[in-house]
């Protein structure tokens, strides 16, 4: 193995038989092991069940040829996600002896496209608390610098991937839990329309906003994971019954055409973003003019409005699962996710009911907005990854969120690379379209990857290993 | 816009007891805390309060849609 391949990659290679799985996984499992002592983005790794499936994988390529670009490739869950037979513990001393009888809807899904389960990655606990420092397992580290956040809540998901330790894995997303690590480590996350991927074996944190989705070092190493996620489980009450396109396929469609709503307002006036991040945001808008797409500024309604909506639902949901525990057994939770989920008990049924109907009115702006453009380009974090030790506990109700507004509509988003601060953190940004059109977000971030040279750059502990 | 639909703004006193009536076990620090934040929460829940003001009801129908299921 030479460099840190990408799916796509290392996908065609063990098609070719020019790359063997068990290879693949070795060397991913040597990179863990050297390198994973100073990010703690796993939680328990699979190293001997992981080989057992690349050899399977292996004899399966040799007998019968590769049954798609996932055949032999190792990812990793974020550890919400139930796994038959590992322990799954939402980073969470609750949950410590939880090891579930069945695999999640999404797990068996990339399990039968191929893939090979290295092990079971680090979130916030219960995916919203943290950067935590009082749970059984250390918080995962920001492979440009190890004293930096990751973002959260798929902190080990983005951390691995960005550090070459794995070539792609899952992440869920209630309020920028994919997106904002995806920023703050360099890599590709993408939060697809809700109901296109299962929730089913997935552990809840707020019903009506859990969307998972996956994360990797590209927008075609997402379409290729997401190929595999998506699909209707009828036994999700939110599952989309709706025909799945080839998402890979459609990237190399032009982007020329296209009419990209440039939102400033949210970084300009509804939130202060960097001048880093505003530099990035202007240069990417420059960049799909130079594609021969449509660049023109739109106004939504202003975050404060999507992130009150949000916080308000998310906070309710998620106290409302676990009300029971946070009462009889509080101690067992790490103090960032119990605070945060108290503030659900504060809340009363008028505030929920409330935000559901200011939720319904968003959403049909939304729709009423989308229809003078394709996509949407805006911001995601409004700086680079800050020192750990900076993040505040309860600073998620202190400042708007540039995520808030694709969780509240499901619409989709991908969150990319859009440059690196002189200090060589990376800054992101987001694309986002209509509901299901999954493929035209990926294809327009496809084709920026390409046109810019950020994807080439990866952290130095990474390329060290 | 109905002030009658906007939430009061909650003292620690009543928070406090707000606590202690939903079960929960908080030392007067956490309740400091909590209450602290709770200030940015409650903006936020008089926010979207606020939003739906012109309305006479909220409209509870957002949340449930019959379905026709195939026999």
């Amino acid at each position: 193995v030479s460099g840190i391949p990408t799916i796509a990659e290392a996908g065609a290679l063990i098609a070719q038989r020019k790359l063997s799985p068990v290879e693949l996984t070795h060397w991913c499992l040597d990179r863990i092991d050297r390198l994973d002592d100073s990010i703690h983005a796993f939680l328990h790794v699979a190293g001997e069940r992981a080989l057992v499936e690349a050899k399977a994988a292996e004899a399966e390529i040799m007998a019968d040829g590769c049954k798609g670009p996932l055949h032999g490739i190792p990812i990793a869950h974020k550890d919400i996600y139930c796994t038959q037979g590992i322990p799954t513990t939402a980073h969470s001393r609750v949950l410590m002896d939880h090891v579930p009888q069945e695999d999640a809807f999404v797990v068996r899904r990339l399990a039968a496209a191929g893939t090979v389960m290295l092990g079971k990655l680090a979130t916030h606990e219960f995916a919203w608390g943290g950067p935590s420092f009082d749970l059984p397992w250390p918080p995962a580290r920001n492979p440009w610098n190890a004293r930096h956040f990751t973002g959260g809540s798929s902190s080990g998901t983005a951390a691995a991937v960005a550090a070459g330790l794995v070539l792609g894995g899952t992440g869920s997303d209630s309020g920028g839990s994919i997106r904002m690590p995806a920023s703050f480590c360099g890599v590709a996350g993408f939060k697809p329309t809700y109901g296109l991927c299962s929730r089913t074996g997935i552990l809840p944190l707020a019903g009506s906003l859990d969307h998972p989705g996956p994360l990797a070092w590209t927008a075609e190493d997402c379409a290729i994971l997401l190929q595999a996620m998506a699909g209707y489980d009828p036994s999700d009450p939110a599952g989309a019954d709706v025909a799945i396109p080839n998402f890979r396929s459609g990237l190399e469609e032009p982007v020329a055409g296209l009419r990209i709503g440039f939102v400033r307002h949210f970084h300009e006036e509804d939130d202060s973003a960097s001048e880093a991040v505003r530099r990035a945001l202007e240069e990417a808008a420059r960049v799909f003019r130079d594609l021969g797409a449509d660049v023109r500024e739109v106004r939504l309604a202003p975050l404060a409005d999507w992130s009150a909506c949000g916080i308000i639902i998310l906070a309710a949901e998620a106290y409302a699962f676990h009300e029971e525990r946070l009462k009889s057994q509080p101690h067992l939770y790490g103090e960032s996710f119990r605070d945060r989920a108290l503030m659900g008990a504060f809340l009363d049924a008028a505030d929920y009911l409330a935000a559901q109907r200011m939720r319904a009115e968003l959403c049909e702006a939304f729709e009423r907005a989308m229809r003078d453009v394709d996509l949407l380009l805006c911001a995601i974090t409004p700086d680079a990854a800050p020192p750990i030790e900076a993040v505040q506990k309860m600073g998620t109700f202190e400042r708007p969120s540039c995520s808030f507004p694709f969780n509240m509509t499901g619409a989709p988003a991908l969150a990319l690379r859009s440059g690196f601060t002189e200090n060589g953190m990376p800054l992101g940004m987001q694309l986002a379209g209509r509901p299901f059109e999954d493929a035209l977000v990926l294809r327009a971030g496809h084709h920026y990857e390409r046109a810019t040279c950020w994807s080439q750059r990866r952290p130095s502990m990474a390329l060290a290993g | 816009m109905n002030e009658d639909v906007i939430r009061p703004q909650m003292t620690r006193e009543e928070f406090a007891a707000l606590a202690r009536h939903k079960g929960l076990s908080l030392s007067p620090e956490q309740t400091d805390e909590l209450y602290g934040a709770f200030r940015y929460v409650e903006k936020m829940a008089q926010r979207v309060r606020a939003s739906g003001a012109d309305a006479l009801w909220t409209d509870s129908a957002v949340l449930f849609k019959p379905v026709r299921r195939q026999p």
